[in-house]
């Protein structure tokens, strides 16, 4: 468009602008015409001053012509010759002095007058005839009338210009009567009837210029130059005039020769008179139109000025009126829309729990004209906007609180389902059910950890149920439990290495989804390295799979992710695992990183800060020893786990804890055992032995004291559990036990180096476990581990322990320690009646081994176990005695369970 | 007009506003009275002028009657003529009304009281004719005292000069003269008495005759001359044209009167032709003197007015100077005012117009320890306001 590129106040120009040019167009030449016509009246103006001033002169002149013929007839004296002759100079050099300069042919006739010098002089000395001195003054009047030029300036089609007309035809007879009066003065005195023949002519030419210039004269004029004729002819006389032409001599006779010179000398002032007459009416007329023409031209001119300037500035004030909104309207919209960018993305990126209301300024435009429209438009289109991301936001925060709700109440079911299958578990006796009901709970784990997932999904924190440190190989153990293929993972982390409390559930899952990564990501046959070593005072975990990998690209991508804030909704769905690792490494300033294995495969490293570990020094109480008793015996990780854990459970004050770890080495040996379902049967049981009595040695080691300093300290007097060292030692334990690892964890900076050192000392216990596993299984797990450690010393143990428990005044403790006493010697003595059978297998059976693994050994004699194993030996039922336990122990779970579930809001 | 911000400046500004106002009003008063006292003396001038204007109007058929009681006296009619009476009576209210502004109420009182006593003159034409001499000189006197009184005289004006000296010495010295020389053409024709009081008489009475025929023919000149030179350069349309056939009547009047007393000897004086003549003079006097009295009052008449819109307008200047120099202050006070009175507008947030019910975080960031939008406190409060100024 070509009005396109001007603005609002260019556009506005233009269009007043033709209009406007149109009225100057119709205005200027309206008042160039009327400033001619000024111009023009103002010329005849001073036409008609000058002639005003030329007839006075003239009149003088003609004065001093009579004056001089009267003085060559002696009628008048030389002193008043003299004086109007001055009196004439003085009139004609007033002329030249004039303001307006004279033309060329009026200044010549001025200049002519000089030569009436001559003239004069001759008058004085009366050398002259009264003719020639009529003629010689006439040569000087004739060209001062005609350099006015009157008639040629004259229009006669105007009133003006025709009474210029007549104002020459005054002047000139005016002229013609002076003519006569000098000549017939000259007639009478000298009684010259030639000078009557003169006058006559002149007369005649008089006479014939009164008629032609009637048409000339106003009606006024004309009746005033008539009676100035009539002054004069009533000097001289009708008679004379009619007889002056007829008969000059007899004419000459009717003159009063005394009263005829002054007459005359009066008649000549009349005619100035009229003169002036016709000039004060053109002068008035002239001036009348001059003003009528500037006045016009002025107010033309004025007005469309006015109506230019009127115009232009409501142009300018119009445009500024449209255009300062606008403008206004725009700076507004512009800052209010880089505003409403940032606020929104403020409000949709945010992590944050609590978002904050969306504040937007509202547009301040108060004009009520189509742009205050506009802008209240624009408002309701911010309002509209902030209301829809508002909405939005509150869309998926519902979406993520019904996940969180959701999440949650999956996990709460799931622990009561885990807790229901392990009711179930410690009840089962059959082997395959068993194992089953293991296969049960560790799905069971899964789900629940797909439940935490989903959680941690909707940006809610999950349940922290650890309130101690633990150490952060169990941790890995814990997350091991929550995945599928934990088989094919191996774990070579410290024991040092203590995990503060609060980081604790986070960080399994964390891991579990990590490793679940690789583990699903990588082909079945390969296996998944977990490791971890200390670094800067905090630690770094490598978990390693020799899969497909990734695409660099994907890498770089996949790690942004890691760091980067990302919403959930904007996240692919197949990369959720790494996305709740994400929020998990972000919520806690874990750093996650993935790299590629040389090998092939992803390597991701996690590396704990300072601050999430328990320090070190804290980790070395003098208590650590002991606790090393319960789990060194099996030395066989599954069982070292569940010792660690039971020691740790009740510091922590959690059960559930306990139970969970439990849990998760219980699947782990299941799954192993399951794993290894096809091992060799016998050698299990015969190596059970060997190993077993290893454990004794350290058992009354730790067995004295490990209870009871641990138990006095873990009453929660205020104390925080990180700094409660009782938990620590376990660990420490480790490293007796599984002889290579602890050394093997500083350097590991590079994962290569690292790798082959690790991968020696973890397979070789694996390897010394191969063996033990079906002896384990023999006697069934869990807790059978445990009872089955202190098969063959139980006697001495018992003594020191049940008086252990009355001591402590506590009451939670007291009972908690009498029940653990309690329990302890309940399986104790399981464990006697299963060491009975076991030593006469071929009698009795394996009561104990038909309960816990039927895998092994579940083919012919369980039935007999049953019943003499446990009534010999016992004189309370062990099955009966071991129910009512357990279902204490239920009992007090589910109490525990339910006291935390009415915070979580299970019954939502 | 810019706010000030302190009370310093504001201080200042006043101050100088005063300074200004007073710097502003002093010249213009200065000027303004000046104006205005210029203004009223001409309107003074122009409205004594106006009076003896129309004094004069009343001395001229004074004088005309005056002549025609001398005449007719000198022919021994002793009773005054009509015209004189009327004269007189015209002359006391005119006198009555605006004798004590011109001055002449003496003048006029004494003239009266002679002209009264002229009736009781008798005796020798002689006495006769200086008693009326006495009078018409007196009365010439009183015209040139009220040309002078009224500020005639000074006129500034060329035609009006020109015509008040037409008028007020010219005409009146004319009819005087024109008068004096008919009734001494007419002593010297008939002398009364003793043959040795004739030729004294006549000693005595020609140059006298003489003398009056000389002044007549230069007053009858010097009347040309001011109508001339008044005509040559008037404001007046009407004047040159009144005048052509009112001198020329004037003039053919004096012309018969001199024919009439026949100054050069030729011939006896014509009693006849003159009182002829001194009736036609009359007229054409009384003509005269009305067309120069009209002219004269037209053109005192726009000059009062042209001093009148003057007087207005210097009114209206000045009136203009005092209401700016009042808008001005006025201007600047208010200013001062508003300077101090900057409202503030307080900016509104979104967030405050939006209804709480509708939203549903609202108990979700009750707690929200940020303070809301528009009310958070400190230097940067106005940029972040929405609100334009």
């Amino acid at each position: 468009m070509l009005f396109g590129k001007f603005r609002i106040l260019g556009k506005l120009t233009l269009l007043v602008l033709v209009p406007l040019l149109g009225v100057v167009a119709l205005a200027v030449p309206i008042v160039i015409n009327r400033v001619d016509a000024a111009r023009d009246a103002q010329r005849i103006k001073d036409t008609v001053e000058l002639a005003n001033a030329v007839g006075s002169a003239v009149q003088d002149l003609q004065e001093e012509r009579l004056l001089s013929s009267g003085y060559f007839l002696g009628l008048v004296q030389s002193p008043d010759l003299v004086a109007q002759s001055a009196k004439v100079q003085d009139k004609l050099a007033a002329l030249t002095r004039r303001d307006k300069p004279l033309n060329a042919t009026m200044k010549g006739a001025v200049a002519n007058a000089a030569r009436l010098n001559d003239t004069r002089a001759a008058v004085l000395s009366r050398k002259t005839d009264p003719y020639k001195l009529v003629q010689d003054f006439n040569a000087v009047v004739q060209p001062l009338i005609d350099g006015l030029q009157l008639r040629t300036q004259a229009d006669l089609t105007t009133s003006v210009g025709r009474q210029l007309y007549a104002l020459d035809y005054a002047l000139r007879t005016n002229d013609l009567i002076s003519q006569s009066s000098s000549y017939l003065t000259t007639a009478a005195i000298a009684n010259n009837p030639q000078f009557v023949g003169l006058f006559a002519s002149l007369l005649i030419r008089l006479q014939n210029d009164i008629l032609t210039a009637q048409v000339f004269f106003t009606p006024s004029q004309y009746k005033l130059y008539l009676s100035a004729q009539d002054a004069w002819s009533s000097r001289v006389g009708v008679q004379f005039l009619t007889l002056a032409a007829t008969d000059p001599a007899k004419a000459i006779g009717l003159l009063n020769r005394d009263s005829l010179f002054g007459s005359l000398q009066s008649v000549n002032v009349l005619g100035g008179f009229v003169e002036k007459r016709v000039s004060a009416d053109v002068n008035a007329a002239v001036t009348t139109n001059r003003d009528d023409a500037l006045r016009t031209a002025y107010w033309v001119g004025g007005a469309s000025l006015l109506l230019l300037l009127m115009v232009f500035g409501l142009s300018i004030v119009m445009a500024r009126a449209v255009a300062r909104p606008l403008q206004r309207l725009t700076s507004s919209a512009d800052r209010i829309a880089r505003a409403a960018e940032t606020e929104l993305e403020r409000v949709a990126d945010d992590e944050a729990e609590v978002a904050r209301p969306i504040r937007l300024d509202p547009v301040d435009v108060a004009a009520r004209d189509e742009i205050g429209d506009l802008a209240r438009a624009f408002d309701r289109v911010q309002t509209t906007a902030v209301r829809l991301v508002e909405r939005q936001v509150g869309g998926r925060r519902n979406v993520a609180q019904m996940f969180g709700h959701v999440g949650r109440r999956t996990q709460n079911l799931v622990g009561r389902q885990l807790a229901l299958i392990d009711n179930l578990e410690r009840r089962e006796t059959d082997s395959d059910r068993l194992r089953e009901l293991y296969r049960l709970d560790h799905m069971s784990s899964r789900l629940r950890r797909n439940a935490s997932s989903l959680v941690v999904l909707s940006g809610g924190a999950g349940t922290n149920e650890h309130m101690a440190p633990l150490p952060l190989s169990d941790v890995v153990r814990l997350a091991l439990g929550e995945i599928e293929d934990y088989t094919r993972v191996e774990v070579e982390v410290p024991e040092e290495i203590v995990v503060v409390p609060a980081l604790v559930a986070d960080l399994t899952l964390l891991l579990a989804e990590l490793m679940e990564n690789a583990t699903a990501f990588s082909p079945p046959h390969t296996q998944v390295m977990v490791t971890a070593a200390e670094l800067r005072g905090g630690a770094r975990l490598a978990i390693v799979d020799h899969g497909l990998g990734l695409a660099p690209e994907r890498l770089a991508e996949e790690n942004a992710r890691l760091t980067r804030r990302e919403r959930l909704d904007l996240a692919p769905t197949e990369v959720l695992g790494l996305f709740v690792v994400g929020r998990l490494a972000r919520r806690h300033g874990i750093e996650v990183t993935l790299t590629d294995t040389p090998e092939g495969g992803v390597t991701a490293w996690i590396d704990l800060r300072p601050a999430h570990l328990v320090p070190a020094a804290e980790t070395l109480p003098p208590g650590t020893p002991i606790q090393a008793i319960v789990t060194s015996p099996t030395s066989e990780f599954g069982a070292l786990l569940a010792g660690g854990v039971r020691r740790s459970a009740p510091g922590s004050f959690q059960p559930f804890d306990a139970n969970v770890l439990d849990r998760a080495t219980r699947t782990l040996q299941s799954a192993q055992t399951w794993n290894a379902f096809a091992s060799p049967h016998p050698e299990l049981t015969s190596s059970a032995t060997p190993i077993d009595a290893e454990i004794v040695d350290d058992l009354p080691y730790g067995r004295d004291e490990p209870g009871r300093p641990y138990d006095a300290g873990t009453p929660v007097a205020g104390r925080h559990p990180a700094a409660m060292p009782e938990l620590l030692p376990v660990p420490i334990e480790m490293t007796p036990a599984p002889v290579p690892p602890p050394p093997a964890a500083p350097p590991r900076f590079e994962p290569h180096q690292v790798e082959p050192q690790q991968f020696e000392p973890v397979t070789i216990p694996r390897q010394r476990t191969g063996p033990e596993q079906p002896a384990r299984n023999g006697n069934g797990n869990g807790n059978g581990l445990r009872r089955r450690v202190p098969g063959s010393q139980l006697p001495q143990d018992t003594g020191p322990q049940t008086p252990a428990a009355p001591p402590s005044t506590d009451d939670a403790l007291a009972a908690r320690a009498a029940f653990e006493a309690f329990e302890a010697g309940v399986t104790r003595a399981q464990w006697d009646v299963i060491e009975a059978g076991m030593t006469a297998p071929s009698a009795d059976g394996n009561p104990p081994l038909a309960r816990r693994v039927p895998g092994a050994s579940l083919p012919a004699p369980e039935p007999q176990n049953h019943t003499p194993a446990a009534s010999p030996r016992q004189p309370l039922d062990p099955d009966a005695a071991r129910a009512l336990v357990e279902q204490f122990e239920y009992g007090v779970a589910l109490a525990l369970n339910e006291s935390k579930s009415q915070h979580e809001g299970q019954s939502r | 007009m810019a706010a000030s911000d302190g009370n310093g400046p504001s201080g200042l500004r006043s101050a100088l506003a005063v300074v200004l106002t007073i710097l502003i009003l002093a010249p213009a008063g200065t000027l303004f009275f000046r104006s205005w006292q210029q203004n009223a003396g001409e309107r003074d001038d122009a409205q004594s002028e106006q009076q003896g204007v129309e004094y004069l109007g009343g001395l001229a058929p004074l004088v005309s009657a005056l002549t025609e009681a001398q005449s007719s006296s000198m022919q021994g009619v002793t009773a005054a003529p009509a015209s004189l009476t009327t004269a007189v009576s015209r002359m006391a209210a005119i006198d009555e009304r605006i004798g004590d502004d011109l001055g002449t109420r003496e003048r006029w009182t004494g003239l009266r009281d002679r002209i009264n006593r002229l009736s009781s003159v008798t005796g020798q034409p002689l006495q006769i004719y200086q008693a009326h001499v006495e009078v018409t000189n007196l009365t010439l006197a009183l015209f040139k005292s009220v040309a002078d009184n009224s500020t005639l005289s000074r006129d500034p004006d060329n035609d009006l000069s020109h015509l008040q000296q037409a008028f007020a010495l010219d005409l009146p010295n004319t009819t005087v003269m024109v008068s004096r020389m008919g009734d001494l053409a007419l002593m010297l024709q008939n002398p009364s008495g003793s043959a040795q009081a004739r030729a004294q008489a006549q000693a005595a009475l020609l140059p006298q005759f003489g003398a009056a025929v000389l002044a007549v023919n230069t007053n009858v000149a010097s009347l040309t001359d001011n109508l001339q030179a008044a005509v040559d350069d008037t404001e007046s349309t009407t004047l040159s044209g009144s005048l052509v056939t009112t001198v020329d009547a004037f003039r053919r009047g004096v012309e018969a009167f001199i024919r009439g007393a026949s100054p050069g000897g030729s011939s006896a004086p014509n009693a006849a032709a003159m009182a002829t003549a001194q009736s036609q003079l009359q007229t054409s006097l009384s003509s005269l003197s009305g067309v120069l009295v009209r002219e004269m009052r037209g053109l005192l008449d726009s000059r009062m007015d042209r001093l009148d819109s003057r007087r207005i307008e210097t009114i209206v200047m000045g009136a203009l100077v005092v209401l700016l120099v009042l808008a001005v202050v006025l201007l600047i006070a208010t200013g001062r005012r508003r300077g101090r009175a900057v409202p503030e507008r307080e900016p509104v947030s979104l967030a405050d117009s939006l209804p709480s019910a509708r939203d549903p975080f609202a108990a979700a960031h009750a707690h929200d320890p940020a303070p809301p939008y528009g009310t958070q406190a400190g230097p940067d409060r106005r940029e972040r306001s929405g609100a334009l100024r």
